[in-house]
């Protein structure tokens, strides 16, 4: 009784915004104010009340951003948008689904089923970017969510922003940028030039690591259905692909045309996502049998139908040498090109760059780009990735793991690979490791490279 | 207008060298490129103002640009017309000093606009200009808008740009991301016209740096002078010559007020048209070949294996300076002086060249 009348001061309605829905404030138990906006079903609640969802959106985001995510589940569900702290119109600082986030999320659960006209058994979850990975890390640290959605996120987030340790200057650039500074939180603060610049690494990972599930995965029974996207250079489909194979419930995995840069969301195939996801919380949540294939993988351009697997479709290694001599000081690059593709290729998983490499004078990290030029039309960045060398010098073999994307190559193109100390010399526009400063002795000379690629043996793209 | 004959020397730095100079403390080395697309008297042109900046170097607080004396300038462009294209790359100091290229279109704004009249105040001290410019640099939907403040005064047009100090937060004034301007090459279509007489004429600018730290207050007492030397009428021609073997070009290089003896004449190649830089465009082709160095004549003599497919060569006389000659053009004496005075580059006509057709054998 105490909780519910707590509960109900908690959250205190604010007004009807519109029929179906109530602006809320939810207070935090450190005084924080969160904004919200519940979304119920016209029809009555049932007995026993709505099965409901919480919906949590991305970094720089506001609840509005999913206004049309809430108003396709809130015909069948209550759904609750809210702002994380730190956006929107919410209090706070942003820690980046640090632990005062994940508290936010046990108390946003907690209020939630305390209200009334809501079936606390029955409360789901969804989460973008950001979100999914508040929803994973609060439920591997315990709320109870009957079921979750999550959507082009992390697992492990220190090789999801430093894989080869060596950080993605421009994407933690960006996802920094999209907060005010006034609303960092000083841990925040405190790690952010670092981890653009790739120092001090093990602070970064203990942060990451109290942000990430993928260790702690292999412990959760409850239903969860990953949506990744295929092209996605910030949270790739291998974050997905790796925390998926440790769960031990129900799960699902689709693979879709959305993601972060240089695909957006929603994508084109965003009403299939919503079927499915709908299908998922109802299945759940309220009992409705669906049949979902255990793996979906949505062809780009989206036709309207994804292909549906068993298990992750099977793929093939395809090599192509790249040979050349290159030396590279500052800001320099070298360019590899093959032959022309004499049939199309779709990849599926991440392909590495395998060269060796002679460095001097603390030149720091690689970053390869890989780009496809079809016979018409504009070029293709297929992936990229970089290995930090800090550290090294003299002869070295280096393998670089690319992004692991699903991406077509047409027919008759040419695959360029691009090397050099960021990805803006493929194309100044492409900021996901950024021209940072190299020191001016240093030099770097490069071999010939081998590119082993994952293609799909059937691929589902055309 | 300058009589005398000035000697060409090579540039100590160009682009690439001024963008990765070493660390400097203090130091403050501007740089004025000037580039026009005619060196016809009388001609109307396309003006390229390439201002760089080592970028380790103190940042910029002002420039101020003055045509030459002597030049015609129509700044009657309507409010929106797009008059040129702007490069700029700044250094993010909030990006750990990363580096980031800039693109997008210089437009005539509305020189009575409030907003713009209360900044150009705060730059220049005065808020009706004659026409104000504004360079939109963008990158991924992100744009950095520089206001050009221009006016006529005197024999002079003159450009006035401020830059908002890298040292300062944003919401006090300092440039979003602590980005730190250290080049910006932007062209100005249809307003100025060379001048009628033949001789030597400068374009000039006053760069005025911050004090380096956190006060964003520019330091005055820094401000130092570049030019670039125009010689009018200039040209430089290509023609190919005839060879028992592979490719040869002959040409020559003249500019008016200046002596080219020792200048090189680079080559450039490439598959596609225009294959060295100019004014209005980057280079397609790549440099493959220098010229030996040219007697006072000017003339020159190139020559090349024969193409194993058609390619395009233009030849191209850059990268050269002369020390500053005499006062200031401006009339202004820099407290820190005049650092070089640059020689405005020339680029020839294209020539195509196709791969020889094998000999008939009886």
């Amino acid at each position: 009784m105490l909780i519910t009348f707590a509960s109900l001061v908690a959250l205190c309605a604010a007004g009807r915004a519109s029929a179906g829905t109530q602006e809320l404030t939810l207070h935090m138990s450190d005084g924080v104010d969160l904004a919200a906006t519940l979304y119920e079903p016209s029809a009555a609640a049932p007995p026993a009340g709505y099965p409901a969802i919480v919906l949590f959106h991305g970094i720089g985001g506001k609840r509005q951003d999913l206004t049309n995510v809430a108003q396709a589940f809130a015909s069948n569900f209550a759904v609750l948008t809210f702002d994380f702290r730190g956006h929107g119109q919410s209090g706070g600082l942003v820690s980046i689904d640090g632990p005062r986030e994940i508290a936010d999320a046990r108390e946003i659960y907690d209020q939630l089923a305390a209200r009334p006209e809501i079936d606390k058994t029955r409360i789901g979850a969804w989460g973008i970017s950001l979100g999914g990975g508040a929803v994973l890390r609060s439920l591997v640290q315990g709320v109870p969510w009957k079921a979750v959605e999550t959507v082009e996120t992390w697992t492990d987030l220190y090789s999801a922003l430093a894989p080869q340790n060596l950080a993605k200057s421009g994407a933690i650039f960006q996802f920094l940028g999209s907060i005010p500074t006034n609303r960092l939180d000083p841990s925040l603060i405190a790690i952010r030039d670092d981890a653009i610049a790739s120092r001090n690494l093990g602070a970064l990972r203990t942060w990451a690591d109290a942000r990430s599930t993928r260790k702690l995965l292999k412990t959760v029974k409850t239903p969860v259905f990953m949506f990744q996207g295929r092209r996605d250079f910030a949270f790739d489909i291998d974050q997905a692909r790796a925390g998926y194979a440790l769960l031990k419930g129900p799960k699902r995995l689709y693979v879709g045309d959305f993601g972060h840069a240089p695909s957006g969301f929603p994508g084109p195939d965003f009403n299939q996502v919503m079927k499915l996801g709908l299908a998922w919380f109802g299945r759940y949540l309220v009992g409705t049998p669906a049949a979902i294939a255990p793996f979906g993988l949505a062809p780009s351009p989206w036709r309207g139908q994804a292909r549906s697997f068993a298990k992750p479709p099977a793929t093939r290694r395809l090599t192509v040498d790249l040979p050349g001599n290159d030396h590279l000081a500052g800001a320099g690059r070298a360019t590899r090109a093959s032959g022309r593709f004499t049939g199309k290729a779709e990849t599926f998983g991440a392909a590495t760059v395998r060269l060796t490499a002679r460095l001097t004078g603390g030149w720091s990290r690689l970053v390869a780009v890989l780009t496809a030029q079809p016979r018409k039309g504009s070029e293709i960045v297929v992936s990229e990735g970089g290995v930090n060398t800090t550290g090294l010098k003299g002869r070295r073999t280096l393998t670089i793991r690319l992004i692991d994307t699903a991406t077509l190559i047409p027919r008759g193109a040419r695959l360029t690979l691009t090397l050099a100390s960021s990805s803006v010399a493929q194309n100044p526009g492409n900021l996901l490791y950024l021209n940072l400063p190299m020191p001016r002795a240093a030099r770097i000379a490069l071999g010939p490279a081998r590119l082993t690629m994952p293609i799909l043996r059937v691929p589902v793209s055309r | 207008m300058k009589k005398s004959i000035r000697l060409a020397l090579l540039a100590g730095a160009c682009f690439l060298g001024l963008a990765v100079a070493a660390p400097a403390l203090a130091d403050y080395r501007p740089a004025l490129i000037m580039e026009q697309t005619s060196y016809k008297l009388g001609a109307p042109i396309t003006a390229d103002v390439f201002l760089a900046i080592p970028k380790n170097d103190d940042a910029t607080a002002k420039v101020t640009i003055f045509s030459p004396a002597g030049y015609d300038a129509n700044l009657t462009q309507a409010p929106g017309t797009e008059i040129g294209n702007v490069t700029a790359q700044v250094k993010a100091k909030s990006a750990g000093d990363a580096v980031f290229t800039l693109g997008g279109k210089v437009v005539a704004a509305d020189p009575t606009n409030a907003t713009l009249q209360a900044a150009a105040l705060r730059c220049t001290g005065n808020s009706v200009h004659a026409a104000i410019w504004v360079l939109n640099a963008s990158l991924q939907g992100q744009t950095i808008q520089i206001p050009d403040y221009v006016d006529k005064a005197g024999p002079f047009v003159t450009q006035q740009v401020c830059l908002p100090s890298p040292d300062v937060p944003p919401e006090m004034g300092g440039a979003v991301l602590g980005a730190q301007l250290f080049a910006a090459d932007f062209t100005i279509n249809h307003v100025f016209t060379n001048a009628g007489a033949a001789g030597g004429y400068e374009w000039a600018a006053l760069f005025t740096p911050y004090v380096p730290g956190a006060s964003g207050s520019p330091n005055p007492g820094g401000t130092t002078e570049a030019r670039t030397y125009v010689g009018l009428p200039s040209s430089l021609t290509l023609k190919r010559a005839k060879a028992k073997k592979g490719v040869k070009f002959t040409g020559q290089l003249k500019v008016a007020g200046l002596d080219p003896t020792g200048v090189r004449i680079g080559l450039y190649a490439g598959k596609k048209a225009k294959p060295a830089p100019s004014a209005v465009s980057g280079p397609t082709g790549k440099h493959v070949a220098s010229s030996a160095r040219l007697p006072k004549s000017g003339k020159y003599t190139l020559a090349r294996p024969n193409v194993k497919f058609a390619t395009y060569f233009q030849a191209r006389f850059e990268n050269y300076t002369t020390p500053c000659v005499g006062n200031s053009p401006t009339g202004i004496a820099a407290p820190k002086g005049c650092r070089e005075e640059r020689i405005a580059a020339l680029t020839s006509n294209q020539l195509r060249v196709t791969k020889p057709k094998p000999k008939k054998h009886r």
